[in-house]
């Protein structure tokens, strides 16, 4: 694995060795191909109940929701000094970050990115997800695809850790 | 603690590579051509339901226009800068409409291809009152002639 530079010195990506895109690269494309998305609402369909949304209508959100998103990061990529923290809330775990399109809680708002923080306003993005259940890992109600990214947070964590690239203030801070 | 971050900072950026992510200039095309993309993956939607509502697939789509599945495959990714040749034979293929010109309607007729249409499969009770009252010719299958006939007299 490797990361490469969304734009420097404030957003990176972990690039994994088994795929042909970086991760925010790839999540995009998979958001934006609805082939791909309809094949996933169908075979996640039991939790959009809870949405009252049907397929096609999940699938023009999402991307409506991704197309906001990009348009965010493009904003930022043209800004002198991006303020990349006030995107990010971090996860249950104290240590692993999650990107926060909506401070206004809508109900329809299923697009994760995850990324480690690794100093003020830089991050590197591990990857992301249609989060359509309130928790991550499978034991707590989360899904099979939503523990995977719980999995890769935690590789990239240790990768950068064996690479001398740990601070205590980006892995204990809590506070936005 | 200054220190600790200077070095974190070096450390990381030792780790990362020459090569660039492609996700900006992807985003930028996507945000500059999203008017026609949003056209191209609400008929790709279009499409898919269609697929599925008659039972077919993208090969069966593909034999019938004559064209390869790897390019309907395309198609329904939702990001084909589609020509109003291709979508009129999709329209024709699948028997649908995918789109209109504002304030005109169409006067070309849709009609789902006998191929592709749809069987339904009829219980025994709904069969016994198409057989008595003779919208229903032998199988356990309703063609949709029938269906329309069942369906005028209900």
């Amino acid at each position: 694995m490797e990361i490469v530079s969304i734009f420097e010195p404030y957003l990176y990506s972990f690039k994994y060795s088994d795929e042909e895109f970086d991760e925010l690269e790839r999540l995009f494309d998979e958001w934006n191909d609805i082939e791909m998305l309809r094949k996933f609402f169908e075979e996640n369909s039991k939790d959009l109940i809870y949405y009252h949304i049907d397929i096609d209508d999940v699938i023009i959100e999402t991307r409506k929701e991704a197309a906001a998103l990009r348009k965010k990061f493009i904003d930022l990529s043209l800004e002198s000094s991006p303020k990349l923290d006030a995107m990010f809330m971090n996860l249950d775990d104290s240590e692993l970050r999650i990107i926060n399109m909506s401070k206004q809680k809508s109900r329809r708002r299923w697009l994760r990115i995850y990324a480690i923080r690794i100093d003020t306003n830089t991050f590197v993005i591990t990857g992301g997800a249609i989060k359509l259940t309130h928790q991550m890992e499978i034991k707590k109600g989360g899904r099979p695809h939503t523990e995977k990214e719980l999995k890769k947070l935690d590789i990239c964590r240790n990768y950068l850790k064996e690479h001398g690239v740990y601070d205590a203030d980006s892995f204990n801070e809590l506070v936005i | 603690m200054k220190i600790m971050k200077t070095e974190t900072i070096i450390n990381f950026e030792k780790l990362v590579s020459q090569e660039k992510s492609g996700w900006l200039e992807k985003a930028k095309w996507r945000q500059d051509n999203q008017a026609w993309l949003e056209k191209s993956a609400l008929i790709a939607l279009k499409v898919l339901r269609a697929l599925s509502d008659q039972g077919s697939n993208q090969r069966k789509l593909a034999d019938k226009m004559e064209v390869s599945a790897q390019y309907i495959n395309k198609i329904v990714k939702g990001s084909e800068n589609l020509s109003l040749e291709t979508i009129s034979k999709l329209e024709m293929a699948l028997g649908i409409q995918l789109i209109e010109v504002v304030g005109f309607s169409s006067f070309v007729s849709y009609e789902i291809p006998e191929s592709v249409q749809p069987e339904i499969i009829v219980s025994s009770e709904i069969m016994n009152i198409l057989l008595e009252n003779k919208f229903y010719s032998g199988d356990n299958k309703l063609n949709s002639g029938e269906y329309e006939s069942f369906v005028k007299a209900a």
